[in-house]
């Protein structure tokens, strides 16, 4: 699997980042809080369009030049966004899926913990961005120039 | 962009054809054909299809593999009448014509009769000749098909007769079944070259080659959706090949001719690529635009912009991989290419979205949200190109979409190779790369498009960022006012999100905006706003705003008001009042301060609210808040108890004040419990230790200064119960008490205009005590009453004390009082009883002589100690006298005073100092008041006292922890435990108290007194009446004892007021008790009476019995009932001693006659037959003397 993630960003329910993180060298970060923000229509619209959808993964929300951006959803309107590098591959959906599934079940257990307040601001765990990190890195670009 | 058509042919050897044409125009296009696919389609309706006819040519060339023309029908127009020169000439030519016919693949043909005016059509009348034409199709109709047609020409006037139907019929059928001959040819072909896929030598281009014929001829029938189906499925399969790393035909990437960059990706026609792909000399890059212009080509004829424009995005991020990733001949080509795909693609599809949204608007907001996807696609490359070129400096926003990567190594590798590259060629790229005023209108109009199709569609987020974007090229282009006005409507929505990393990369613009444009207060709003999400910020943005916040604050004109959080932190909200550590109660809070800046700031606040007073302000003043963790002790001016509600902490900076709000929604609420400061001025007020009932009654005040200089101060009491009055009096009596030497001087208190006591300086340890009157209902036996204190101290603070409590209000004892006149005295008796079920000490009374009565007698006994229970009564009876010489000073009234005290104030007292010395080991003692209320309550109402008058011992029983914590709440968790621990340790080693612990602990038995008004009367009417009787020793019985009844009204207890010679009528009765004696006389009478005068009235009483037996006694009433009237009855209780009779009789008891006799005798007896024989039968003999 060769996925070149360069960001993964979590959304609250409120539409409030609760998780952003650039794993690319290539751009800013504060392309990938842009990017992360205006998602957010696209899932809006998606969802508005949709109104009975059951699965989560929302599939490719747009392509912007070199990166493409995919959505899930979670029940609780937690939004997950998936920055990636368009390759010449085809990425496949499932390969897809199952990085969202990844990121959501770090989700999950971070919150899962009792002492995590969901009225409160959210405080990203050690534990939940070094999962969330692993999975960017594990399949962010690895090919390093040497 | 012309589509291809549908071609026919025909054969014109008769030159028929200018006469058919227009007819056959006229029914052109044809309608409604119907495709019934022999393999798993559906049946498919094309709705109209245009026809090309040709004339037909024998120049067999062989058809080219990548023509697409192929006709689909074979039109041969006969028109010849005569059957002979049909079978010499005709027949022959349409053979000939045949043969080269169906050597051609899936062409179907038909024979066209056209016959003339006069020519009928079918068999002669008798059938004998044939015509032509059934000839013709008996000669060349192979198999049911009939391909035969018979027309008339066109200047028949029947020409549009069944005929003209049934030729065009047959016209359809023929398309019709050559094209589903062809369909069905190219997908066995495809299907069979698909399955070689893996062998050797297999070619995709051969594939997409064939492939795409099956995609031309469903276009050329106008089914494009199955055209559109191949292409995707051509797509696909590319992408698999190309997976497989099989495109060894793909030699190079290609892209590089001139004008590649600025072409328009939707013209399929630009290059010959069907030939390249045959040729297998096909780049990549020109391979994948024929594919999707192709594709975008289907989609516009079907009519779908939106789903044209997804497509271009996601394609033109697929090439943009493919394009970064060679090293293309021009200059600037990516961008150009990239601008150049979006404009052709939104130009495109512009006018289709704009005519279908006539019809259906409901896809306007999706289409416009897609297009302007490409339009701020497009804007970006401006935005590359403009810092490349040095139209817009080299920051965010506009350099985020440059890759990094990229860009650095290009830089390394070819610092003089950029200059070889050609420029690009589209134009208008060029011309905004050259002239700064045409990149200046194209990136605004791009920008304000895309907001514009951003609005359309409901895409807040995405306009909101061009928005920024715009204010960020204004920004660059140094016209700040408008930067600003954009930026200050619209970071907040960023903000309100908590997306600070953006709100903060916009507000720097806007802060610097601002700044350069001089408003100082928009300004430090930015900074504000900037330094509330410091934690995105780096530390030395962080000080260098802080510092610039600094700088300004003191030159701020108007007021800012901010939220505490999140560039400040409250926590921890403590009481300290133990004053060991404090000289007063402080609340500690703990303020973060996440500025990397020690601040000065002016005044820290915080308000609670409570109930009196509803609001105390603690503060500090002029200290410096350093970076991190502040511990800040604040002090209020108010002394006041109770539970407040921490409501607000106010944080002032000279104009800049930051806000936090305690009670906001979800927070529970920090409730602290105040203690009084028992070091600063303290008000008691209590029930005086002395009450007199039956006047108004007070509460005693006590102010103690505590160890404060006190230069002056009002005090105010009023009433918080219902029907309690505290009315005004215009100066008080004070006692003045120094602490220490126990020294004390009376002084006078004032009152000012608004009704305030005022108070006089006083030094430290020392006390006032007043008393303050009231009118309450009596039955209260609790008031509320709220004191307050202003004062103001030697060095100047001013100060109050706040507090509001109930007032016991206790009568524990009750007395009744009776009197009994004497001559010239009257004696009282008065009886003391509980009043209620508390037994209470009898330490001393007295009876407090009046302006009427002195006291003759009366035992004093000051040193008592006279338990009383319930329902017990103590009597103490005292003899009266009149006041005989000055009454001056005397009250009205006797007083009867009791000095007491209860068990239960004698206990409460002893317990309470002891727990007082247990708290004060502990440093506790400011809590003594609030614990002491509660433990009363809750501990000791269930004290049996009267277990403890018989014992003298106190068991306390009942300690229930968790009640105990109830009431130490709202203080930290440290004070919290330490009370409870005390408090229960105290109770255990306290179960059992003595008397003489108590007495101990409390060796001044706070005395109170009771004085009870009584009602002794003034005056009375009254008559000493005397019987007197011969002699008042003895009588004889039954003999008459005439006495006289003597009455005179007494001058003694004459009221003043009757001296004069007022005489009224009166009423004596004797009530005799009628088993003893026997009365003659007045027994009732009514008489008139005078003071000082005495009336005899003669009665003759006559004894019954013998022995002692009282007198009748003796009452007079007064007639009227408004005198009362009372009798002193000399004789009362008197005994006379009752003789027999003086007469001796002997009894002789031998006879029995001697009974009838006696019998007899009996008889004569004028007395009552019982009285004589029980004289008779007692049988004794008496002496009678005298």
């Amino acid at each position: 699997m060769s996925i070149d993630i360069n960001c993964i960003a979590v959304i609250g329910k409120q539409n409030n980042p609760l998780y952003i993180k650039n794993y690319s060298s290539s751009h800013p970060d504060l392309k990938y809080h842009y990017i992360a923000h205006t998602a957010i229509d696209v899932i809006e619209e998606r969802v508005l369009n949709n109104p009975k959808l059951t699965d989560a993964y929302l599939g490719l929300l747009y392509a912007m030049e070199d990166l493409a951006v995919y959505g899930f959803m979670t029940n609780t309107r937690v939004k997950i966004i998936l920055v990636i590098a368009v390759t010449d591959n085809v990425v496949k959906d499932a390969d897809i899926k199952a990085i969202f599934t990844k990121v959501h079940s770090a989700y999950v257990s971070h919150v899962c913990n009792p002492f995590h307040n969901l009225d409160q601001d959210f405080v990203a765990s050690k534990r939940f961005s070094n999962a969330v990190d692993h999975i960017g890195q594990q399949n962010s670009r690895a090919t390093i120039d040497v | 962009m012309q589509s291809k058509k549908v071609t026919i042919t025909y054969y014109d050897e008769y030159g028929v054809w200018p006469h058919l044409a227009d007819e056959l125009s006229s029914r052109l296009p044809l309608r409604n054909l119907h495709w019934n696919p022999s393999i798993q389609r559906p049946l498919r309706t094309i709705q109209s299809l245009d026809v090309d006819m040709k004339r037909f040519t024998y120049d067999s060339a062989p058809q080219p593999l990548l023509s697409v023309q192929t006709p689909y029908l074979n039109l041969y127009f006969v028109a010849c009448d005569d059957n002979d020169s049909y079978r010499m000439s005709v027949k022959r030519q349409i053979k000939a014509w045949m043969d080269v016919i169906t050597t051609k693949k899936n062409q179907e043909w038909m024979l066209v009769y056209v016959a003339g005016q006069d020519t009928r059509k079918g068999a002669s009348y008798l059938g004998l000749k044939t015509s032509v034409y059934d000839k013709i199709k008996n000669d060349f109709n192979i198999g049911k098909r009939d391909r035969c047609v018979y027309l008339r020409s066109a200047s028949s006037e029947h020409a549009d007769s069944e005929d003209w139907v049934d030729f065009i019929n047959k016209m359809k059928d023929g398309i019709m079944t050559s094209f589903d001959a062809q369909v069905q040819q190219y997908q066995d072909d495809t299907r069979r070259l698909d399955l070689q896929r893996q062998m050797p030598g297999w070619n995709y281009c051969t594939f997409f080659i064939l492939k795409e014929g099956l995609a031309h001829t469903f276009e050329t029938m106008t089914l494009y959706e199955e055209s559109l189906i191949q292409y995707d499925e051509l797509e696909a399969s590319f992408f698999q090949v190309l997976r497989d790393k099989a495109l060894a035909w793909f030699g190079h990437v290609g892209g590089s001719s001139p004008g590649d960059d600025s072409s328009n990706v939707l013209d399929f026609k630009k290059k010959p690529y069907r030939e390249l792909i045959n040729k297998n000399t096909i780049s990549v890059f020109d391979f994948r635009s024929y594919l999707f212009a192709r594709q975008c080509f289907l989609l516009l004829k079907l009519q779908r912009p939106i789903e044209t424009c997804a497509r271009a995005q996601l394609f033109i991020s697929n090439m943009t991989v493919t394009i970064k990733e060679n090293d293309m001949p021009v200059e600037d080509y990516l961008e150009s290419w990239i601008f150049s795909a979006c404009t052709n693609i939104v130009n495109e599809c512009e006018p289709i979205a704009t005519h279908l949204a006539t019809g259906n608007p409901d896809i306007l907001p999706i289409y416009n949200a897609a297009k302007a996807d490409l339009l701020i696609l497009a804007r970006k490359q401006l935005d590359k190109l403009g810092v490349k070129h040095g139209h817009l400096p080299d920051s965010t926003p506009f350099n985020m979409h440059i890759d990094k990567n990229v860009n650095t190594k290009k830089r390394f590798s070819s610092g003089a190779e950029v200059t070889d590259k050609e420029p690009m060629t589209n134009q208008k790229l060029r011309e905004a790369v050259v002239s700064r005023e045409a990149f200046d209108k194209m990136y605004m109009a791009l920008s304000t498009r895309a907001i514009k199709g951003y609005d359309q569609s409901n895409r807040v987020r995405s306009a909101l960022c061009a928005h920024g974007d715009i204010a960020s090229f204004k920004f660059a282009r140094e016209k700040y006012d408008e930067a600003a006005r954009i930026l200050d409507s619209m970071t907040w929505r960023y903000g309100d999100q908590h997306w600070s990393y953006i709100e903060n990369a916009l507000l720097r613009k806007c802060a610097e905006a601002q700044k350069k444009l001089g408003n100082t207060r928009q300004f430090l709003e930015c900074v504000l706003t900037l330094l509330k999400n410091a934690s995105e910020l780096s530390s030395e943005e962080a000080e260098f705003y802080t510092n610039e916040l600094l700088d300004n604050v003191q030159n701020m004109e108007e007021e800012i008001h901010r939220q505490f959080s999140p560039i400040f932190i409250v926590s921890d909200v403590v009481i300290v009042d133990d004053f060991a550590t404090v000289d007063q109660t402080n609340i500690r809070i703990c303020v973060d301060n996440k500025l990397p800046k020690a601040l000065h700031f002016d005044k820290l606040s915080l308000n609670l609210v409570g109930n009196e007073p509803e609001h105390i302000t603690y503060e500090i003043n002029d200290q410096t808040l350093n970076a991190g963790l502040n511990v800040f002790n604040l002090s209020s001016q108010t002394s006041a108890a109770g539970e407040y509600v921490v409501e607000t902490c106010h944080l002032q900076f000279g104009k800049l004040s930051f806000a936090h709000n305690f009670l906001h929604e979800g927070h529970e609420k920090h409730i602290l419990r105040l203690n009084h400061d028992i070091q600063k001025l303290f008000v008691d007020v209590e029930q005086p230790g002395s009450v007199t009932l039956g006047e108004r009654q007070n509460f005693a005040v006590s102010i103690y200064s505590g160890n404060e200089n006190i230069k002056e101060g009002t005090f105010l009491l009023s009433s918080l119960s219902e029907g309690l009055d505290i009315p005004l009096s215009e100066e008080y009596t004070a006692t003045l008490k120094n602490i220490s030497d126990e020294t004390s001087h009376t002084i006078i208190l004032q009152v000012n205009e608004s009704g305030q006591i005022k108070l006089p300086a006083l030094t430290t340890d020392q006390k006032i005590g007043f008393l303050i009157s009231y009118d309450g209902p009596w039955n209260e036996n609790q008031f509320r009453i709220r004191s307050k204190a202003d004062y103001v101290t030697a060095d100047g603070s001013i100060r109050s004390f706040h507090s509001a409590d109930f007032v016991d209000i206790l009568i524990p004892l009750t007395v009744t009082e009776s009197s009994i006149f004497g001559e010239n005295c009257i004696y009282l008796k008065v009886e003391a009883s509980c009043n209620g079920n508390i037994p209470a000490r009898v330490l001393g009374s007295c009876l407090e002589p009046s302006a009427s009565y002195e006291i003759e007698n009366q035992s004093i006994n000051e040193n008592w100690d006279l338990t009383l229970f319930p329902r017990q009564v103590s009597t103490f009876v005292y003899k009266l006298k009149k006041q005989g010489g000055s009454t001056g000073s005397l009250q009205s009234k006797e007083h009867f005073v009791v000095k007491y005290q209860t068990l239960q104030s004698e206990v409460e007292a002893g317990i309470k100092a002891k727990l007082n010395t247990k708290l004060k080991e502990h440093n506790l003692g400011q809590h003594l008041n609030h614990i002491w209320k509660h433990i009363r309550k809750e501990f000791l109402s269930h004290i049996d006292y009267n277990d403890y008058g018989l014992t003298e011992t106190v068991r306390v029983k009942y300690f229930d922890a968790e009640v105990c914590e109830s009431f130490l709440l709202h203080r930290d968790l440290k004070t919290k435990v330490e009370l409870l621990d005390l408090i229960e340790e105290f109770f255990q080693h306290n179960a059992i108290i003595s008397q003489s612990d108590i007495r101990k602990e409390h060796p001044t038995i706070s005395e109170r007194a009771l004085s009870f008004p009584l009602d002794v009367p003034r005056s009375r009417v009254l008559h000493t009446v005397e019987l007197i009787l011969p002699n008042d020793t003895y009588m004889h019985v039954n003999e008459p004892c005439e006495g006289t009844l003597k009455i005179k009204q007494s001058p003694y207890w004459a009221s003043e007021e009757s001296v004069e010679d007022a005489s009224s009528f009166f009423v004596y009765e004797i009530e005799a008790d009628y088993d003893n004696w026997l009365l003659s006389g007045k027994r009732k009478l009514k008489f008139s009476s005078k003071v000082g005068e005495v009336y005899e009235f003669p009665i003759t009483l006559i004894a019954l019995k013998t022995g002692q037996i009282p007198l009748p006694p003796v009452k007079v009433h007064s007639v009227s009932s408004s005198i009362f009237a009372s009798t002193l009855y000399i004789n009362s209780a008197q005994q006379v001693l009752v003789r027999p009779k003086s007469s001796t009789a002997t009894f002789f008891v031998e006879q029995q006659q001697r009974f009838v006799q006696q019998r007899a005798t009996a008889v004569q007896t004028p007395y009552s037959e019982t009285g004589h024989q029980r004289a008779a039968l007692t049988a004794v003999d008496e002496v009678v003397g005298n």
